[in-house]
């Protein structure tokens, strides 16, 4: 089994992904509440094989036009492709049910039909941070995830040891200021560190979502009813089409997620993975 | 030829699928996918403080890497602690999820703007000033 899970780990990293890692179904049970494991959306899945990829090359991050760094998302459909790639693969050559897990699989509202942080997580490709409790990689910082769960039973990597959060940096200030990077930058972000560990982790998700999802169509459905309640026939008219474009922009027909990346972008972790990848690509060319 | 019309057909067929009890046909638009709002004022802010609208983990027991998740409730979890029924409880937060009032998306833009200003990661700091957040 060690040698077939080597495989389809391969595989994935030649599909795309920039780390791989395995989750036992098991042990997912375990963290997650009733109705929400694997095996609740595949009857008999054994594993899970969750990738990661980087969101954004490290140019990317050094932009100076922060709208260009949200466009270049749709460089991640990649991430969605390995899912798929992987899934078939272990159908077509293992005979195993597989459904790839791809983000903004909504079940109601926002909520998710599965964690995608949960499986990075029991994956060993991360642990939560502070930041909203994002899954931070320690060699490649913000990663976007994707999944596989499978009837097939394959040798698991289980949780890291370690945490990756918080980086030694942000315990410094912490003891000096009783503050993080993060929780300076955003509000939505709060906790506790002690003895060099996270003690506590809260994260006003409605907060993130109106910087994250501005541009989602959920936004100019907010707007609609107050659009309606306008009276007079050219406010109505502008509030549809104007101003409100600075703001919510026209999310129906552009839609683009993941507009705020600003923990990330103070977040020391991120940035040494930022910095790394860009030292690998200099001494390469060197 | 049926003396139903077309959509009236249709509208025959879809009741007979959805196997609901009669009294669930026929309502108004807003019955179909709301709770009154009597009700959804009383219950709206414990459910968003419940939901995952709100998350917080502490250490584990075992002091281990994973955290424990002690919010960030599923529905049916919700409706244990409120002692509402699960179908109500989701109503609720599907209508309580973007009742935020539209200042918030204002204010995440400037804040955004303003961010990006104060710390830039890149070799210039302008000023995109017609430019979404």
């Amino acid at each position: 089994m060690q040698v077939i899970t080597e495989r389809i780990k391969k595989f994935a990293l030649n599909q795309g992904a920039h780390v791989v890692g395995i989750a036992s179904v098991d042990e997912i049970r375990k963290q997650v509440p009733k109705g929400y494991s694997p095996d609740d959306l595949l009857k008999g899945a054994k594993s899970v094989v969750v990738s990661g990829n980087r969101r954004y090359t490290s140019g990317t991050w050094l932009t100076s036009n922060i709208d260009v760094m949200h466009r270049a998302r749709s460089a991640m459909g990649t991430r969605d492709s390995v899912a798929l790639a992987v899934a078939r693969l272990i159908e077509s050559e293992y005979g195993y049910a597989s459904i790839p897990i791809v983000p903004a699989m909504f079940d109601s509202g926002i909520n998710p039909v599965i964690s995608l942080k949960v499986l990075a997580e029991m994956a060993g490709l991360g642990t939560r941070c502070m930041a909203g409790g994002i899954i931070l990689n320690k060699e490649h910082g913000l990663l976007g995830f994707v999944a596989v769960i499978t009837t097939m039973e394959l040798v698991p990597d289980g949780p890291l040891d370690e945490p990756v959060c918080p980086h030694p940096a942000c315990v410094s200030m912490w003891e000096k200021r009783q503050t993080t990077p993060c929780m300076e930058a955003c509000s939505a972000i709060n906790g506790k560190i002690e003895n060099g560990r996270l003690k506590e982790v809260r994260w006003f998700r409605q907060l993130c979502a109106t910087r994250a999802l501005t541009t989602m169509n959920a936004a100019y459905l907010r707007l609609l009813p107050e659009i309606m309640d306008e009276q007079d026939p050219d406010r109505r008219k502008y509030l549809a089409i104007g101003q409100a474009r600075r703001y919510i922009e026209d999310p129906p027909g552009r839609g683009i997620w993941g507009r705020c990346i600003e923990c990330m972008r103070v977040c020391p972790v991120n940035r040494s993975a930022i910095k790394l990848q860009h030292q690998v690509i200099e001494e390469g060319v060197a | 030829m049926s003396e139903k019309t077309y959509t009236e057909e249709i509208v025959e067929r879809s009741r007979k699928d959805s196997r609901l009890p009669d009294e669930k046909f026929g309502q108004s638009t807003y019955d179909l996918y709301c709770v009154p709002v009597d009700l959804y004022k009383k219950y709206k802010d414990k459910v968003l403080r419940l939901s995952l609208s709100y998350q917080e983990w502490v250490t584990s027991e075992d002091s281990g890497v994973i955290l424990k998740r002690v919010s960030g409730f599923t529905d049916e979890e919700i409706a244990d602690r409120v002692g509402l029924n699960e179908d109500t409880v989701r109503r609720i937060r599907c209508m309580a999820e973007w009742d935020i009032p539209m200042e918030v998306w204002r204010n995440a833009a400037e804040f955004k703007l303003k961010h990006r200003l104060e710390k830039p990661l890149g070799c210039t700091d302008r000023n995109i000033k017609n430019e979404p957040s």
